[in-house]
């Protein structure tokens, strides 16, 4: 055996397994089975949480500064997101996909319909919560505030297979707290979470 | 435990006895279960496993029973902790086919599965 081909065991506890699922809501400190009204859709091909920092280089411009000094870099901002294809079809994962839209029930008159709408509203955006399993039975949970859904609805049809919805949600900074960054990612045991206790 | 036995302790969970395909006794009485074993390595690669389910009977109804129990413990992923590390066995395509056992009161269900060895 060589000296750098070690694998040892506890990090083999720390390896993700299976897709995971796009919840509504989600409690890390007492963790639970989702309920199907809190399961956003059945997904296929997985789904993938971004959380990449958008940097400026503000000794760019300055002579005889390299580029990429560290004191010189600043972040101005954070794209968060999830991705992933729905394979629901129903009014909700409609109304998700659009982002902005109103949902209307059937009527006597009229069958149920989701309309898109010209303006964003603030009750367009919700927190989703993108739940998985490591091989160890930890919960990775990341949550991502304010999300709206902004790639829009891709709808797609095949032959002979699933029709797919592949959506993008983007979390965003609320301007009330602008310091928290939309999206927090957990590590937690599935029978909840005990509070480190503190010395007085 | 090592991967053997946990491949072992869980195919002989579903109430009746499990035995590696080739290993199974001369006398055994129906219903069985046989598995396959293969193992692999941490590359990532999920390897195609087997097993088949024998019931003496006329019916596909206990067959299918057990087949159901299978179906429902492999959901979202069955993880066996082993001394190596995890094995994770996941539903395969397809799930189950029914398999002719040459004798019309012997049924007989031939179950894919696929498996992560994430082992050291």
């Amino acid at each position: 055996m060589g000296l750098f081909n070690v694998v040892t065991s506890d990090e083999l506890n720390n390896i993700q397994v299976n897709a995971g699922m796009l919840l509504k809501t989600f409690d890390p400190t007492s963790p639970a089975a989702p309920t199907a009204a809190n399961i956003i859709s059945a997904t296929t091909g997985g789904i993938t949480a971004s959380c990449v920092p958008q940097f400026e280089d503000f000794g760019q411009d300055i002579d005889n500064c390299p580029n990429n000094t560290k004191e010189m870099k600043k972040i101005v901002g954070w794209d968060c997101t999830f991705a992933t294809t729905l394979l629901d079809m129903n009014e909700d994962s409609f109304k998700l996909a659009l982002g902005s839209a109103t949902k209307y029930s059937e009527t006597t008159s009229r069958p149920a319909s989701v309309e898109p709408r010209a303006q964003v509203a603030q009750q367009d955006f919700a927190d989703l919560w993108f739940v998985s399993e490591r091989v160890d039975d930890k919960i990775i949970a990341i949550q991502l505030k304010n999300a709206l859904s902004t790639g829009g609805l891709v709808y797609k049809t095949q032959k002979n297979g699933k029709g797919q919805l592949t959506v993008t949600f983007t979390g965003h900074i609320a301007i009330s707290n602008p310091e928290v960054i939309p999206m927090v990612f957990y590590l937690c045991d599935e029978d909840g979470y005990t509070p480190a206790q503190t010395n007085t | 435990m090592n991967k053997y036995q946990a491949l072992y302790e869980f195919y002989s969970s579903f109430d009746i006895p499990a035995y590696e395909e080739n290993s199974v006794p001369e006398k055994a009485e129906l219903p069985y279960l046989t598995y396959e074993i293969m193992t692999a390595d941490l590359d990532m690669e999920n390897v195609a496993l087997s097993c088949q389910i024998y019931f003496k009977s006329n019916s596909l109804m206990k067959v299918n029973a057990i087949t159901e129990k299978l179906y429902n413990a492999l959901e979202g992923g069955k993880k066996l902790k082993c001394d190596a590390g995890y094995i994770v066995l996941y539903r395969g395509r397809p799930f189950a086919q029914n398999r002719p056992s040459g004798d019309k009161t012997v049924k007989a269900k031939y179950i894919n599965i696929s498996a992560d060895f994430i082992v050291k």
